[in-house]
């Protein structure tokens, strides 16, 4: 694990064109819908008053106060679209990220990412777990969620294909 | 519609929802004469109060007509902040904050209350967000102007707390005047 600190500040309107440049790299485009979006497509999707109506935060991940990486945090339970239906606890969260700056993969801060992103939610005295659903062949993802402290449950369906289910319970 | 409470961090401290555990610190700084000085109505004088408090958050929550956040500094409740009176059509709210008077004069209810705008203009779309404060509290006007709000005008004789009549400031801030 990396000893550089991350942190982690709400995304905002600003961000869309760095996150539009961000979702077209090849390495994201082959973990994150596997589409390359355009500008506007980016603008009507994650713009944060959007993704709030889904109850979905949106976060820019920072090293040394430059950004380097897209994490999103959800309230799973009632997440529609037939995402997590048999969630019944209102206190579980569910995070997603990716790094963009290719140079930083594998260095381990994706962990340090992930454990900020984590912390964060836990402060919230309500939130019982955190969940995560990284594709079952995405090794890199798996193993960083490991690191941070996460537990695979097993695969299940979701919307967008398999997914091993993942949890981080509070300590 | 619900809107969940944020969490956000700032350099220095930690914005949360409320939790049942909070009850205790809620109680010592609204029952707290010094901080409720310019408050728009007494300190709290029924422990039953605090509950009623918690139960409120919950139900601004519930309805998404608010959002109140703890503040802590290093792990320990130092005061709150709030977003309150969402309104969708008007694209407009009002901004409230109050801290434990050992904390004053550090700047943290101004970088309490600028995390929760930046996530509020963000997150809800909002145009406008007004403030008010006693004409005595300087210290919260201080705050507000920092914050980028504009003194819009003053109420006279707004409030009669405890038979002291005080007049109220009327502060807003616009998205375009954050822009600017």
């Amino acid at each position: 694990v990396s000893d550089v600190p991350v942190t982690l500040r709400l995304m905002t309107d600003d961000d869309i064109p760095m996150l539009h440049d961000w979702l077209n790299r090849p390495h994201i485009v082959e973990w994150w819908g596997g589409e390359r979006p355009t500008l506007d497509e980016v603008h009507e999707k994650y713009l944060p008053r959007v993704m709030a109506r889904d109850r979905v935060v949106p976060y820019i991940g920072l090293i040394g106060g430059v950004p380097f990486a897209y994490a999103q945090s959800y309230i799973a339970m009632g997440s529609g679209d037939g995402w997590w239906e048999g969630e019944t606890d209102p206190g579980v969260r569910g995070i997603d990220q990716s790094i963009a700056d290719a140079a930083l993969l594998g260095k381990g801060h994706g962990t340090n990412l992930v454990r900020a992103l984590v912390d964060l939610l836990f402060a919230d005295p309500a939130v019982t777990k955190v969940q995560t659903d990284p594709a079952p062949h995405n090794a890199r993802a798996i193993r960083c969620y490991e690191k941070a402290g996460f537990r695979a449950m097993g695969v299940v369906d979701t919307p967008d294909g398999p997914a091993l289910y993942m949890i981080c319970p509070r300590d | 519609m619900p809107l969940p409470t944020p969490t956000l961090r700032t350099d220095r401290l930690l914005l949360r929802p409320f939790a049942e555990s909070d009850e205790e610190a809620i109680w010592a700084l609204q029952s707290d004469a010094n901080v409720a000085r310019y408050w728009d109505s007494p300190p709290w004088r029924e422990r039953e109060r605090a509950g009623r408090f918690l139960a409120m958050c919950k139900q601004m929550e519930a309805e998404g007509t608010g959002a109140r956040l703890a503040v802590e500094h290093e792990g320990r409740f130092v005061g709150w902040c709030c977003l309150v009176g969402i309104n969708p059509d008007y694209r407009s709210a009002r901004l409230g904050y109050c801290f434990q008077e050992i904390t004053w004069g550090r700047g943290f209810a101004t970088e309490a209350a600028g995390a929760l705008l930046q996530w509020a203009f963000a997150t809800l779309d909002l145009n406008r967000v007004q403030s008010e404060t006693d004409t005595r509290n300087g210290a919260s006007a201080r705050v507000l102007e920092k914050l980028g709000f504009k003194r819009e005008g003053t109420l006279r004789e707004d409030c009669i707390v405890d038979g002291v009549v005080s007049d109220t400031w009327v502060y807003g801030l616009l998205q375009r005047d954050r822009v600017a």
